[in-house]
């Protein structure tokens, strides 16, 4: 799935760490971390908690990119 | 998640593979029954094959010991390294790369654990089996059967303490999951306090093992029939793998179209 994120950037701006961050959304510090490596995509729920916490859109956190790939 | 899409392959190309298949299916199988049919007119073969189930059945405590042992050491060695890797995390809680490493490594032990639990339990009851129909005690000694029993009895408690213990970082480390090893309803526990990302990986990896099962079934079919033609093991064996062929697949069905209804 095409979905990349800048939830790093936006973690560090908030100054907490996985674990905090994963507090604030009520989800665990292994999901913070797979979503950050781009090996997980987001409910819509979970991003929208990520960008409100975060306080931004979620499209500024998450970008989608149309895949060249598939036939 | 991964960016691979499996594509869907033509019905041309699928029926060639078919074709194929049981061409090469066919011509192993005659060659097979060949030989077979010519060592079995010699007697060669029933003797080979009696000779095959003596050695087997006499080298069971060897290899149960073995793996037995190997059960208690390994598991034990990644919860050691594990623990350590804890421990340098507590004096570096916003270590990410640690965190995600010892969330890994975690993966180790149990595994083992739970790999070399099923192998102890399927060996030590060969070895009973061994014991009761081969006489294996008469050979090696009453002694034997007993430090057998003992280790088997180490290695399952072992089997036990490890899971509960990496489950103890894992829960110290997460503190929102919740379950009890222990426990008889451990799994539904611990699921109810996995998240939306963790609960996806549960269901991948049991998508995963249900396909995987239903292609080891069908190999297994094949072999355990073999078995029953060429060493006369009896077709029981067939049997119980057509069955849990059949149990994996009506269970998946079944829930499919439950949840399916439910929309």
């Amino acid at each position: 799935m095409p979905l990349y994120n800048h939830l790093k950037e936006y973690r560090a701006r908030l100054g907490v760490n996985q674990q905090q961050l994963g507090a604030m959304v009520q989800t665990s510090r292994q999901t913070i971390s797979q979503i950050e490596r781009g090996d997980y995509s987001p409910s819509v729920t979970l991003a929208l908690k990520i960008a409100k916490v975060c306080d931004a859109r979620v499209e500024d956190i998450f970008e989608y990119e149309e895949d060249t790939d598939n036939e | 998640m991964s960016n691979k899409r499996v594509k869907e392959r033509s019905n041309k190309r699928i029926l060639i593979t078919f074709i194929l298949m049981i061409v090469v299916c066919g011509v192993i199988g005659y060659f097979f029954g060949m030989i077979t049919a010519k060592s079995e007119k010699t007697q060669t073969f029933a003797q080979t094959v009696d000779v095959m189930k003596n050695v087997v059945i006499q080298s069971f405590p060897v290899l149960f010991m073995i793996v037995a042992v190997l059960s208690i050491i390994i598991p034990t060695i990644g919860y050691i390294h594990c623990n350590k890797m804890y421990q340098k995390l507590q004096a570096d809680r916003d270590n990410d790369e640690l965190w995600d490493r010892l969330e890994n490594a975690l993966n180790g032990p149990m595994i083992t654990s739970t790999l070399f639990s099923i192998a102890n339990v399927c060996l030590f009851l060969c070895f009973v089996y061994g014991a009761v129909t081969a006489k294996i005690d008469e050979r090696y000694g009453k002694t034997v059967v007993l430090i057998g029993l003992a280790i088997f009895v180490i290695s399952t408690v072992m089997g036990i303490v490890i899971p509960h213990l990496v489950v103890k970082i894992e829960k110290e480390l997460n503190p929102e999951k919740k379950g009890n090893v222990l426990d008889s309803k451990f799994r539904e526990v611990w699921m109810d306090s996995c998240d939306e990302a963790q609960q996806m990986m549960v269901y991948k990896s049991a998508y995963k093992a249900f396909s995987n099962t239903n292609v080891v079934c069908i190999w297994l079919i094949a072999i355990t029939f073999v078995c029953a033609m060429l060493f006369k093991t009896d077709i029981l064996s067939m049997i119980i793998v057509c069955l849990i062929w059949f149990i994996n697949t009506f269970s998946y069905m079944l829930h499919a179209a439950k949840l399916e209804r439910r929309g």
